[in-house]
């Protein structure tokens, strides 16, 4: 019709034409769905590509077999879709239902993992730890990753349950508190990276279940305090004080600075975005992982991107990063429950959040924490559990009314529903008059 | 308008769902029910003003709850966040926090991101030398004389060594040097010169490639294999006093190899290129990095003027003589009497190129050049010929002579005496070497005239035939002539010249009166073949042709002639003719005991291709004892190897006496 209006005015054209073509789009009722499939896609495929170009040095040299990491990650992707495909396709209340077991399960893992770590041979039969590993004889699984995905879905939980009662503290505190504590610090006491993330997811749920203000100022100072002891603690503490240190350090002084382990990783990070430039080297023929920067294939592979790809590469990659969070918080803003939009919330903070805390530790723009890139960094547990969260996200976003309502107007084909997903569920009446109130 | 337009939408689908029975399933309507009911049902929320109405009711809510809880419940504290307006909150918060990433990015970029880059760069680069392969020595026919060869040397980091002594016992046998030898590199050290730990030390250089490679496949840690070059010497000992000999970098250090050094060395290369991290895992170069590559500049090679077989047999004649005669040094020197060119030049004793430290010091001499003494006899060839051209004398002349002459308080005598008042040929004088003879005609030449001559058949001062350290020799300008020296100069004495100038001077007589400057290098030849000849060698004339036919055919009488000085020098089907003589060497200004020995002849005599000097320090025996056996040896295998034809013509007879 505009079209049309347009041939008649004399082909005037209104220059901010493009901002209502880029509405209408986002009005359509599954723009969230596909914009979380592209963006969460392209980043698995980015990931894929740049983790080979990461580890084919480092994988070469190790065993003569350029590809051997990149398989083993992109197996991890052939299990995470799968992982994706089965969340994709359950319906809310299996989430609910499986979030005490998956949080035992979790807290069960993670406490073997200690517990070995703790011991001498750190292996009891075929069970072995290492660091933030655990291995059943072959099958290797990160436990923090898992604890990411079943705060998510009992914390979710557990609020929805208690719906307003949470303006209470008590109502609050009990039972979620002493869980979530318990699972901070068996994964902080490994990995002070994964634990800042399971800290933000949980404010993620807080915030979406519309915790009052004021618990949040309470918890903010706690959790700071927190983190400053954890920082200054003894141990394996002294080496991330020293990490932190360098984040104080200007730029010249990083790049001055000569192999001191304090600022190493942060000056071959620096280094390897200045080499790559505006448009960067070339996919895989960057030098930074020929060994000069420390954990090139998982915390910090941003500066992998920045050097091959450079500030352009690094570009697409925030704004994929930026559509996930939006999409992600568009599902938790427009599905009508309360259990999704918690979730939905928590999910997208986690991936953004983790995202934000990895890019900004190489850019400086944060301290170095250890955290690794979601969907890009090397490590099979990250990438399946984050690729069952998106399916769940997914999930949800087909769980939107006005998705739901569409899909149901226009069913796809019976086998499209059995091999992709069913249809969602249309929102109760009761929701739709609630809708229709707020409107 | 959106608003109107999702309003009318939903609506639209909100019919299409009534006629979808999937959409009201008791399942999803239960479970949501259920969740519901659970929790309290929530009040409306408000629209408008709702921001107030919170802050309103922060103060008191805390009281409430302590005082009394349950009924709190129902009154329901409208404390709760708006989930669509904190999640838009979170929205924007996250937006803005990776756009304010992406300005760091550009921040990074527009500062001083290509200094950084170039400081990355600079930890980034290693270099590695690209040795010039050092150039070839080739005897006139291009057979190799000593050459270079791929090679490996065996290193140890000792640092690495992980178990010094087991090390060394496994290299010892592959290596051939004794566990003894190999251990104390192998322990760890301290440098002199800034007190870190001795990262290279060599175990040993030149290693066969086959060798090495046995020593690479036992892994062993801190001991390194990479390439060197080894200096190969074919023959040995083959002219070793001319080409010399090598350090372990492959310097030259004496001989040809040192003084051509620059020529044969080139010039080395360098690659700087990137390499990997900073452990030896990743020290690797990395492919399609930073490269900058100066390509190193092969050495040129020399062809010489010796030719490898003549050499040889020179060397080996030489030896053979000279041993059994109990020489303390001997010489031989072979030239083509047309162009001045060197065929050979022996020394004795000699070394061996391969391992010159074996030998003493003073055998790496070439002693052809390096040596001086009094040439004796062999200098009244240039007193005759100085007379003839001078036209003092002509070829029939005769000269009185008697048993002795008296120069200040010094008698010369004669060896074979005549009796006083004796005309005495040309060729007589010199068959029968008489120093009267002589001495009378130099007396008539006259001092400077014979200075003038000396200086003309290149005595005095070095040749510049390429060798290092070459005698000047020592010739007496007039002025400084005493009484005696009228009696001593004639017959080679008071002065001094080293065997190739004496050689030399000959050659002139054979090349028809023109000296030329003796040569050892024909050319230089680059690493593409391309062929760039040594410096021409500086000519002039001394006498005409006549004289030099008169001279030759005069010096016939030395070898021809019953009872002369030089019948042992005598050539079955070849005319020969030369001079012996019998000199003196002075040390630190004495004479010597002992003699020096020589004989330099010429042949075919009406034609000379060659000319070959022979010399010998013995304790005592003349030239033609001593040196013209080997003479007649060495100019027979030189006339044979070059396909001389044997002379038709005879020597004419020789009248000694009028």
């Amino acid at each position: 019709m505009s079209a049309t209006a347009d041939k008649q005015q004399g082909e005037r054209r209104d220059p901010l034409m493009w901002l209502a073509v880029l509405r209408g789009l986002l009005d359509r009722p599954l723009a969230s769905y596909y914009l979380l499939l592209s963006s969460a896609g392209l980043l698995l495929v980015i990931g894929l590509a740049m983790v080979f170009s990461a580890t084919s040095v480092e994988a070469y040299i190790d065993g003569g077999n350029a590809y051997a990491t990149t398989m083993q990650q992109a197996a991890a992707a052939l299990v995470g879709l799968a992982a994706f495909w089965v969340c994709h396709r359950l319906p809310r209340r299996t989430f609910r239902a499986l979030a005490p077991t998956l949080v035992i399960i979790t807290l069960i893992l993670l406490l073997i993992m200690d517990g070995l770590a703790l011991t001498d041979s750190k292996q009891i039969g075929p069970i072995r730890s290492e660091t933030l590993w655990l291995y059943f004889g072959p099958v290797q699984l990160q436990p923090s990753e898992l604890a990411k995905f079943a705060l998510v879905l009992w914390g979710a939980d557990v609020l929805t349950r208690k719906g307003d009662r949470i303006v209470h503290w008590r109502e609050l505190l009990m039972p979620l508190f002493p869980a979530v504590g318990l699972l901070f610090i068996l994964v902080g006491y490994t990995d002070l990276g994964s634990m800042l993330c399971l800290i933000i997811l949980f404010i993620g749920l807080l915030w979406a279940a519309g915790v009052p203000m004021r618990f949040f100022g309470v918890m903010l100072g706690v959790g700071l305090l927190g983190i400053a002891a954890l920082i200054v603690a003894p141990g394996k503490g002294g080496y991330r004080l020293e990490r932190f240190g360098s984040f104080f350090q200007s730029d010249a002084e990083i790049i001055g600075c000569k192999g001191e382990v304090t600022c190493h990783q942060a000056k071959q990070g620096l280094l390897a975005i200045a080499d790559g430039g505006w448009f960067g080297v070339g996919l895989g023929k960057g030098v930074a992982k020929w060994g000069g920067l420390p954990s090139a294939h998982n915390d910090f592979i941003f500066a992998v991107i920045a050097e091959e790809l450079g500030v352009v590469g690094c570009l697409v990659v925030l704004t994929l990063f930026a559509v996930l969070a939006y999409s992600g918080l568009r599902i938790a803003r427009r599905v009508g429950d309360p259990f999704r939009r918690m979730a939905a919330c928590a999910v997208t903070l986690w991936l953004a959040g983790q995202a934000l805390i990895n890019i900004g530790g190489v850019v400086k723009v944060l301290p170095i924490t250890g955290l690794p890139l979601p969907f890009i960094s090397d490590g099979g547990t990250a990438l399946v559990v984050t690729l069952a969260a998106v399916g769940m996200l997914a999930s949800f976003a087909r769980a939107e009314p006005q998705a739901a309502a569409a899909l149901h107007a226009r069913p796809p084909a019976k086998w499209v529903q059995l091999v992709w997903a069913p249809l969602p569920p249309l929102p109760s009446q009761r929701q739709k008059a609630q809708e229709g109130a707020k409107l | 308008m959106p608003g109107d337009e999702t309003g009318r939408r939903r609506s639209r689908l909100g019919d299409a769902r009534a006629f979808t029975p999937r959409g009201r399933t008791t399942r999803e309507t239960g479970a949501i029910d259920r969740a519901e009911l659970k929790s309290a049902p929530r009040p409306p929320q408000p629209v408008a003003g709702e921001r107030t109405r919170r802050r309103a009711a922060h103060i008191p809510a805390p009281r409430r709850q302590r005082t009394v809880v349950k009924p709190a419940r129902n009154v329901a504290p409208p404390k709760m966040g708006e989930p669509k307006r904190r999640l838009r909150s979170a929205t924007a918060l996250s937006l803005l926090l990776f756009a304010f990433i992406g300005i760091r990015l550009v921040q990074i970029q527009i500062t001083d991101a290509p200094a950084y880059a170039a400081a990355g760069l600079r930890d980034r680069l290693s270099s590695t030398s690209l040795p010039a392969p050092r150039g070839s020595i080739l005897d006139r026919n291009g057979e190799v004389l000593a050459h270079s060869i791929e090679a490996r040397f065996i290193a140890a980091d000792p640092v690495m060594v992980k178990d010094p002594a087991a090390t060394a016992e496994k290299l010892s046998p592959l290596l051939g040097i004794p566990v003894s030898t190999l251990l104390p590199p192998l322990r760890k050290k301290t440098r002199d010169f800034d007190g870190g730990p001795n990262r290279f030390e060599y175990l040993a250089r030149g290693v066969d490639i086959k060798d090495a490679q046995k020593i690479k496949e036992l892994n062993l840690p801190g001991i390194r294999v990479e390439r060197d070059e080894r200096r190969d010497f074919p023959g040995n000992d083959l002219a070793a006093s001319l080409i010399g000999f090598t350090g372990t970098d492959l310097n030259g250090l004496a001989g040809l190899e040192s003084n051509f050094d620059e020529v044969l060395r080139g010039k080395d290369g360098k690659v700087i290129y990137e390499t990997g991290g900073p452990d030896e895992a990743h020290k690797q170069r990395i492919p399609g990095g930073y490269e900058l590559l100066t390509p190193p500049q092969p050495g040129r090679s020399m062809k010489l003027t010796i030719d490898r077989d003549v050499q040889f047999m020179t060397q080996r004649i030489l030896t053979d003589y000279m041993r059994k005669q109990g020489a303390r040094w001997a010489a031989a020197v072979i030239m083509d009497a047309k162009t001045g060119e060197v065929v050979a030049q022996a020394s004795y004793p000699t070394f061996s190129s391969r391992q010159p430290a074996a030998y003493p010091k003073d055998t790496w001499r070439d002693v052809a050049t390096s040596v001086v003494f009094d040439p004796g006899s062999t200098h009244k060839a240039i007193v005759l010929s100085a007379a003839l051209q001078e036209g003092v004398l002509n070829k029939d002349s005769t000269v009185e002579i008697g048993p002795s002459i008296k120069k200040g308080p010094e008698v010369y005598e004669d060896s074979k005496s005549f009796p006083e008042g004796t005309r005495i040929t040309l060729p007589g004088l010199m068959a029968f070497s008489s120093n009267v003879g002589t001495i009378k005609v130099a007396d008539q030449l006259g001092a400077a005239k014979l200075y003038e001559y000396q200086q003309k058949f290149g005595l005095g001062e070095a040749t510049g035939i390429g060798l290092m350290a070459e005698a000047d020799g020592v010739l007496q300008p007039p002025g400084n002539w005493s009484s005696t020296s009228y009696g001593s100069i004639p017959i080679g004495h008071e002065i001094a010249v080293s065997p190739l100038q004496m050689t030399a001077a000959y050659a002139a007589i054979a090349n028809d009166g023109m000296w030329v400057q003796p040569s050892l290098v024909k050319e230089f030849i680059t690493v593409d073949g391309k062929q760039e000849p040594a410096s021409t060698p500086k000519s002039h004339r001394v006498m005409s042709p006549e004289n030099a036919a008169s001279m030759r055919e005069i010096m016939e009488a030395v070898i021809n002639v019953k009872g002369a000085t030089g019948v042992t020098a005598k050539l079955d089907g070849y005319r020969v003719c030369g001079k012996t003589g019998t000199g003196q060497q002075v040390k630190d200004g004495k004479y010597i005991p002992g003699e020096v020995a020589s004989f330099i002849g010429m042949a075919p005599a009406d034609q000379p291709r060659f000319v070959i000097g022979v010399f010998a320090h013995t304790p005592g025996g003349h030239g033609g004892s001593v040196a013209g056996p080997a003479f007649r040896e060495m100019m027979g295998f030189t006339l044979r190897h070059f396909a001389v034809m044997p002379t038709s013509t005879k020597a004419p007879e020789f009248v000694i006496t009028a």
